[in-house]
C-alpha cells in the first residue's frame, strides 16, 4: 500500500517535471510571441485565446514571458546546485574522512555560516557586489555549500570506517581513490535526495531574490521578477502575478514529490 | 540536561556568534570601496578624505577596529548610518517592534495550525481526510511565502475587501489596527512552514504509535485519541521541535521578503535599502542581530529538545 502511494506520488511528480521541462525547452526555440515585445494595444490585456494568460503592463505576452522567465529560474537553481554540491562534497569529504584540527575549524566556519538563513547570506553577497544573474547564481552557489559539505561529511565519517573501505586500503588504494572512488559513490543516495531539495531552496531563493529586485536584472524575465513587476496592478491585473506563480509552484512541486519518493 | 552541558553549550554558542560577528565585520573590511570615499563623493580633497579616515578610525589595524567595533555593538552603540546620519540602534529600535510581531504571529498561526491538523491526520490516518489533508499539504509546502502573500491581497484585499493591499498602519498609531494587518502576512509565512511541520509530526506519530508502549497503551482501553495525545505525541514532538526552531529563525529571516508584498516598512525595507545604497554599517548591524536570533534560538531549541528528550543528555 504504502509503496504504490510513494510510486504514484513519483509518477506525478515526474509527469510534472517532464512537462516543466518540455515547456523550456520548447521556449529555447518558438514562444507563442516575442517576450520582450511590447504592444500597448494589450496593457494588461485579460485572457483571451490568443494570449492564454494575458498581457502585462507593457503589453507583453505572459505565456511566453513565463517560457523563458522559467528557463533562467530553472538554471539558475542548477547552477546553484552545482557549486553547492561541488564544493560542498570536497568540503565534506576531505574534512570527514581526514578529520582534526582543519575540520574542527571548517566546521565551526560552516555552522556560523548555517546560521544565517541562505537568502540572508545572498543578500549579503549580492550586497558587497552588483546585482547581477552571475552575482546571484555565486551568492547562492556559497550560501548552499555549508549545508552540502555537512550532508557528505557526515556520510564520509559514517563509512570511512566501514569494511570496504578497510579493503579497498589493504589492497593499497591512496587516499584520494578511496574517497572519490570508493566513499563517495555510497553517499549517492543521501546525497540525491538533498541535491534536490537544494534545487527547490534554490530556486525559491532565486525567485525570492528577483522578486525583491536583486536577483536576475531586466530585461531578462524570470519567475520571481514577474511576479514583483505584477505587485502594482493585481487589481486590474490578477492573472500576471497568478501565473508565473502557478509555474512556480508545479515547478518546486514536481521536484518535492520525486524526492519524497527517493527519500 | 544538567547544568555543565548547558553551560559548555552556552559557551559554544558564545563562540559561534562571536564567529559570526568576525565573518560580517571581514566581508565588510575586504570588499573594494572606501567608506570615507563613498561619505564625501568623488570630489573631496585628498586631504579631507585623510582626515575623515582618522575620524572613522579606519587607519587603524584590523584587529583593533574590529575589536572596538564588536565592544560597542555589544554595548548598544552601532554606529552611524551613512546615508541616514543617525544612529544605527535608533533606527533599527524602530523596526524591531514590527517584524518581531510578524513573526510571533506567523509562529503563533504555524502552531496553532499543526498541532490539532497533524494529530487528526494521524487519528484518521488512510481516511478521506487524511488523504486529503495529505495532498493539500504537499501543495501548500510549494507554495512561496511571497507568492502566498499575493494571493492572500488579491483573494483577502482585493476580492473580499477584508484588508486594504498596502495599506499598512503604524504600531505607534492604532495597535489593534496593526495587529490585524500583520495577521496577512503572517499567514502567507506561516503556511509553507505549517505544511512542512503537518507533514513531520504525521509521520512521526504514526511511527511512534507502532511502538509497544503505544499497543500497551492502546490494550489498557484508552481509546486511540488518547493514547495519541497523552502518550505518542511526548515522544512524537522531537523531530518536529526541532523543525520549529529552524523555522522561527527562517520565518525571522524570509519576512524580509513578505515586508515587500505587503509594503510594511521594517527591518527588511531597511535592510534592502541599505545595501543598495551601500550604507554598510545598517546592513551590518542587521546581518549581526539577524544571525545572532538565529543562533539563539537554537541554542534555546537545543536545550528544550534536552528537556523533552531525556535520551539526548545521556549520550556523548
Amino acid at each position: 500500500m504504502k509503496r504504490r502511494k510513494k510510486n504514484l506520488n513519483f509518477h506525478i511528480g515526474l509527469t510534472i517535471s517532464v512537462v516543466m521541462l518540455i515547456m523550456i525547452v520548447v521556449g529555447l526555440f518558438y514562444t507563442p510571441y516575442n517576450p520582450e515585445a511590447m504592444n500597448s494595444a494589450l496593457k494588461n490585456a485579460g485572457m483571451s485565446l490568443a494570449h492564454p494568460f494575458g498581457c502585462d503592463n507593457f503589453g507583453r505576452d505572459i505565456l511566453s514571458r513565463i517560457m523563458v522567465g522559467s528557463r533562467t529560474t530553472v538554471l539558475v537553481g542548477l547552477a546553484t546546485v552545482v557549486i553547492g554540491t561541488f564544493f560542498g562534497i570536497i568540503i565534506g569529504a576531505f574534512t570527514g574522512y581526514f578529520g582534526g584540527m582543519a575540520d574542527e575549524i571548517l566546521m565551526r566556519i560552516m555552522d556560523a555560516l548555517l546560521a544565517f538563513p541562505s537568502i540572508l547570506l545572498a543578500l549579503v553577497i549580492i550586497g558587497l557586489f552588483e546585482p547581477s544573474t552571475w552575482n546571484l547564481i555565486m551568492a547562492l552557489g556559497i550560501a548552499f555549500i555549508p549545508s552540502f559539505a555537512r550532508i557528505v561529511r557526515s556520510e564520509f565519517l559514517r563509512c570511512k570506517n566501514m569494511d570496504y573501505v578497510t579493503a579497498a586500503k589493504l589492497n593499497g588504494a591512496g587516499d584520494m581513490r578511496v574517497m572519490f572512488v570508493h566513499i563517495l559513490p555510497n553517499t549517492i543516495k543521501v546525497l540525491s535526495s538533498s541535491v534536490l531539495i537544494g534545487f527547490n531552496n534554490a530556486v525559491l531563493a532565486e525567485a525570492g531574490m528577483s522578486f525583491l529586485g536583486i536577483g536576475v536584472m531586466p530585461p531578462d524575465p524570470s519567475l520571481g521578477r514577474m511576479m514583483s513587476e505584477a505587485q502594482s496592478y493585481i487589481f486590474s491585473n490578477p492573472g500576471f502575478a497568478i501565473f508565473p506563480g502557478m509555474i512556480l509552484i508545479l515547478i518546486i512541486l514536481g521536484i518535492s514529490l520525486i524526492g519524497s519518493y527517493l527519500e | 540536561m544538567n547544568a555543565k552541558k548547558i553551560i559548555k553549550k552556552f559557551i559554544f554558542m558564545l563562540l559561534t556568534l562571536l564567529l559570526v560577528s568576525f565573518l560580517v565585520f571581514l566581508a565588510f573590511a575586504i570588499i573594494p570601496g572606501d567608506p570615507a570615499v563613498h561619505k564625501l563623493g568623488t570630489q573631496a580633497t585628498p586631504e579631507s578624505l585623510e582626515a575623515l579616515r582618522e575620524e572613522m578610525g579606519l587607519n587603524r589595524p584590523f584587529f583593533a577596529r574590529y575589536a572596538s567595533w564588536l565592544i560597542s555593538f555589544v554595548k548598544g552603540d552601532m554606529g552611524i548610518s551613512y546615508s541616514y546620519n543617525l544612529p544605527v540602534g535608533s533606527m533599527i529600535l524602530d523596526k524591531l517592534p514590527i517584524t518581531l510581531t510578524m513573526t510571533a504571529l506567523a509562529f503563533m498561526f504555524v502552531l496553532i495550525i499543526t498541532f490539532p491538523t497533524g494529530i487528526l491526520c494521524a487519528k484518521h490516518n488512510g481516511g478521506k481526510l487524511d488523504r486529503f489533508i495529505v495532498i493539500l499539504n504537499q501543495i501548500m509546502m510549494s507554495v512561496p511565502s511571497f507568492f502566498g502573500g499575493i494571493l492572500i491581497t488579491i483573494i483577502f484585499g482585493v476580492v473580499l475587501k477584508l484588508f486594504m493591499p498596502g495599506g499598512y498602519i503604524s504600531y505607534t498609531k492604532n495597535f489593534t489596527k496593526f495587529l490585524g494587518y500583520m495577521c496577512f502576512p503572517a499567514i502567507a509565512i506561516a503556511i509553507p512552514k505549517a505544511a512542512m511541520s503537518i507533514k513531520l509530526l504525521r509521520s512521526s506519530i504514526l511511527s511512534e504509535a507502532e511502538k509497544d508502549y503505544a499497543r500497551t497503551a492502546y490494550s489498557h482501553g484508552n481509546t486511540t485519541g488518547d493514547v495519541l495525545i497523552h502518550h505518542v505525541l511526548q515522544n512524537a514532538m522531537i523531530p518536529v521541535v526541532t523543525f520549529l526552531g529552524m523555522a522561527l529563525a527562517d520565518i525571522f529571516a524570509g519576512s524580509i521578503i513578505i515586508e515587500q508584498v505587503f509594503n510594511i516598512p521594517g527591518m527588511g525595507r531597511i535592510l534592502l535599502s541599505s545595501i543598495s545604497n551601500r550604507d554598510y554599517p545598517v546592513v551590518m548591524a542587521i546581518l549581526v542581530l539577524l544571525s545572532s536570533a538565529v543562533i539563539i534560538i537554537n541554542f534555546i531549541v537545543d536545550i528544550v529538545y534536552g528537556i523533552i528528550d531525556p535520551r539526548v543528555s545521556q549520550d556523548d
